[in-house]
């Protein structure tokens, strides 16, 4: 589903160029649950982007779905994020002036569908997460684990095949980051494929596979074997 | 993602932001507002001044040429017109009415009471009082037997009574015109609202006795009435033809149309109209670009909500839409409140003075369609840097 073939993301900083994303190569087949490991500055962050469709690498392919990315235009970068992709996000990214069922609907608005559909739609996905009864709550009258629960209805409600999750539970205390983990074994169980990123090896443990990188480069991949400088 | 979610997100976030909504939308509440108050203003002023005119009834005035007038210190030659040409210009087929007027300056007393320098008019019919837009507030007009009598009474204007009779009732009462004792047999009611400060004394008697109170026997104005609009130009032709025969002259005699001073005088209205209301239209401007820097700032603001949008797949055309709309929603609620406002405000000074102010639903659609027009305009800037921004970096965004 996700291929990734010597991927590197390089920053202009003034007149400096800073590599952050060494030449990554990976793949990743549907329905599998990976992390993504790596101490902050590591590049996690970069490739999550550059896996959301938000970014495309500075050199290097990356396929999802058998699509190339590298080469796509704005537009269709957004029509996959709207389509393929659910994103979650450490600092929940609700809008703070809709209610829960309105912000989950977002996508659905992006996608154009009517608005019976997304009405109905959007309460499932509520449903899911175990919010209906908070559905009309503004954000800010939900505590850090429901917000974040919405979120995750939110990124599923366009029903997306790669649900990227950047330190879910970051913002969280314990018993909250359970039951998001713990949602995110059902929908890997539903088929999803599941990417989270973290630094906290608790949260990575729950994967199936577990990637490590340090300073732009592949070190670990549970996986598979990699071998130095990140090529396979 | 069709307009209509647009337009009710930009609803949204202006409820959400009700006071910083509301002053960004005064400038251009304000701006509205005072075109169209301006140009009702102008239009009401133009509409008033044609109909004044129009009052007057196709009439033409009849004036010496400029040379005559050089030679003469701009009076009227003694002589220029007789009581002949009077009535050889009353015959005339195209000709329904010949108005004349005489003036002298002089004090009008009753008892020790004085009005100084009061205009005192001779006048042979009431043609003249009508096109002055003169009517009678007490007593009564002149009737044709006073135009026959060398001894008839007079009508005084407000300013007259106001001077002459603070407290009492002047009809009846006999005033000294110079020397001369005169009956008042009318009253002409005070001009009303904001000319009442321009009242004139005035002093009008028929033209027979006008001659014997005064001692003089001239005419200084005189004024065909044609029979209908479309003769005006064929009794003025006929006019000097008859006046150049009675006076064996060529060239001395003018007529003036009134309707070239009403276009002419229209024409200063409109020009008015436009310089007061492009100094409005700065002020909507001034108000567009405010509506501009809150839209900057409101992008800045909500960095964050553009990147989550971004994220969820909005591409930056639905960004750029979503911000344009939201400044048109913004300007034209303000253009709304504006003509609100204006329609207001007319109401109150067509009550309140003599001008007939009046918005025309044409120039309140004009207004929305401009309001619509700034709020595309002054809101591509923002919504194009909104469009712009990278999605990673507005996320990342505190």
């Amino acid at each position: 589903m996700i291929r990734l073939e010597n991927v590197t993301k390089t920053y202009q900083a003034g007149s400096i160029a800073v590599p952050v994303l060494k030449g990554i190569s990976a793949e990743v087949e549907e329905g599998e649950y990976v992390s993504i490991m790596g101490p902050s500055g590591s590049g996690k962050s970069t490739l999550m982007n550059l896996l959301g469709c938000l970014d495309r690498p500075t050199t290097g392919e990356y396929d999802l779905n058998g699509r190339a990315v590298s080469g796509m235009e704005e537009k269709d970068l957004a029509a996959l994020r709207n389509r393929w992709i659910g994103f979650v996000f450490q600092q929940f990214h609700l809008l703070p002036r809709m209610s829960a069922r309105r912000n989950v609907e977002l996508p659905l608005i992006y996608a154009g569908l009517s608005k019976k559909e997304r009405e109905q739609r959007a309460e499932e996905a509520l449903v899911k997460v175990g919010l209906q009864d908070r559905k009309n709550h503004l954000p800010a009258e939900l505590s850090g684990g429901q917000q974040q629960r919405v979120s995750i209805a939110r990124a599923l409600v366009n029903r997306p095949r790669l649900l990227l999750a950047d330190e879910p539970t970051g913002a969280l205390d314990t018993a909250s980051g359970d039951r998001v983990l713990d949602l995110f074994d059902g929908l890997h169980r539903e088929g999803r494929t599941v990417i989270v990123i973290t630094h906290d090896p608790e949260v990575a443990q729950r994967a199936q596979r577990q990637i490590e990188i340090r300073d732009g480069e592949m070190i670990k991949d549970s996986g598979r074997d990699i071998e130095k400088e990140g090529v396979r | 993602m069709n307009l209509w979610e647009n337009f009710k997100m930009a609803l949204d976030s202006i409820r959400s932001h009700k006071m910083r909504a509301f002053l960004t939308m005064l400038g251009i509440v304000i701006g509205v507002a005072s075109v169209l108050i301006i140009v009702a203003i102008g239009e009401g002023g133009t509409d008033r001044l044609t109909e004044s005119f129009a009052g007057a009834g196709n009439t033409i005035n009849v004036m010496p040429s400029q040379d005559v007038q050089m030679s003469h210190n701009g009076q009227l030659p003694p002589d220029f017109i007789t009581r002949q040409d009077i009535r050889d210009l009353e015959d005339l087929p195209s000709v329904k009415r010949v108005a004349t007027a005489s003036y002298e300056s002089l004090d009008v007393r009753f008892r020790e009471k004085k009005s100084e320098g009061t205009m005192v008019l001779g006048i042979n019919n009431n043609v003249y009082m009508d096109m002055s837009d003169e009517s009678v507030a007490q007593g009564r007009r002149f009737q044709a037997a006073d135009f026959r009598r060398g001894n008839a009474g007079a009508i005084i204007s407000h300013k007259v009574k106001e001077d002459l009779f603070p407290d009492k009732q002047p009809v009846g009462q006999i005033i000294r015109v110079g020397q001369q004792p005169v009956r008042i047999i009318g009253v002409l009611d005070s001009p009303d609202g904001i000319f009442g400060s321009l009242q004139q004394s005035q002093v009008y008697l028929p033209d027979q006795t006008w001659r014997n109170v005064i001692g003089k026997n001239q005419i200084n104005q005189v004024v065909i009435q044609a029979e209908s609009a479309d003769q005006i130009r064929q009794a003025g032709d006929a006019a000097i033809q008859v006046l150049e025969r009675n006076h064996r002259t060529e060239g001395d005699y003018e007529v003036m149309n009134l309707d070239q001073l009403v276009k002419g005088m229209n024409q200063v209205a409109r020009i008015m109209t436009i310089v007061i209301g492009s100094i409005g239209g700065i002020s909507l401007l001034v108000g567009g670009i405010g509506v501009m820097n809150i839209m900057l700032v409101s992008v800045t603001e909500r960095t964050r909500e553009i990147g989550i949008r971004m994220s969820l797949g909005a591409t930056r055309g639905q960004i750029l839409t979503q911000f344009l709309i939201e400044s048109v929603t913004l300007s034209v609620l303000g253009g709304i409140v504006g003509i609100l406002l204006a329609y207001g405000a007319t109401s109150l000074i067509a009550l309140l003075s003599p001008l007939p102010a009046v918005v025309s639903p044409a120039v309140a659609t004009g207004a929305v369609l401009f309001s619509i027009l700034f709020g595309v305009v002054f809101g591509l800037l923002p919504a194009n840097k909104a469009s712009r921004l990278n999605p990673i970096e507005c996320l990342r965004y505190e």
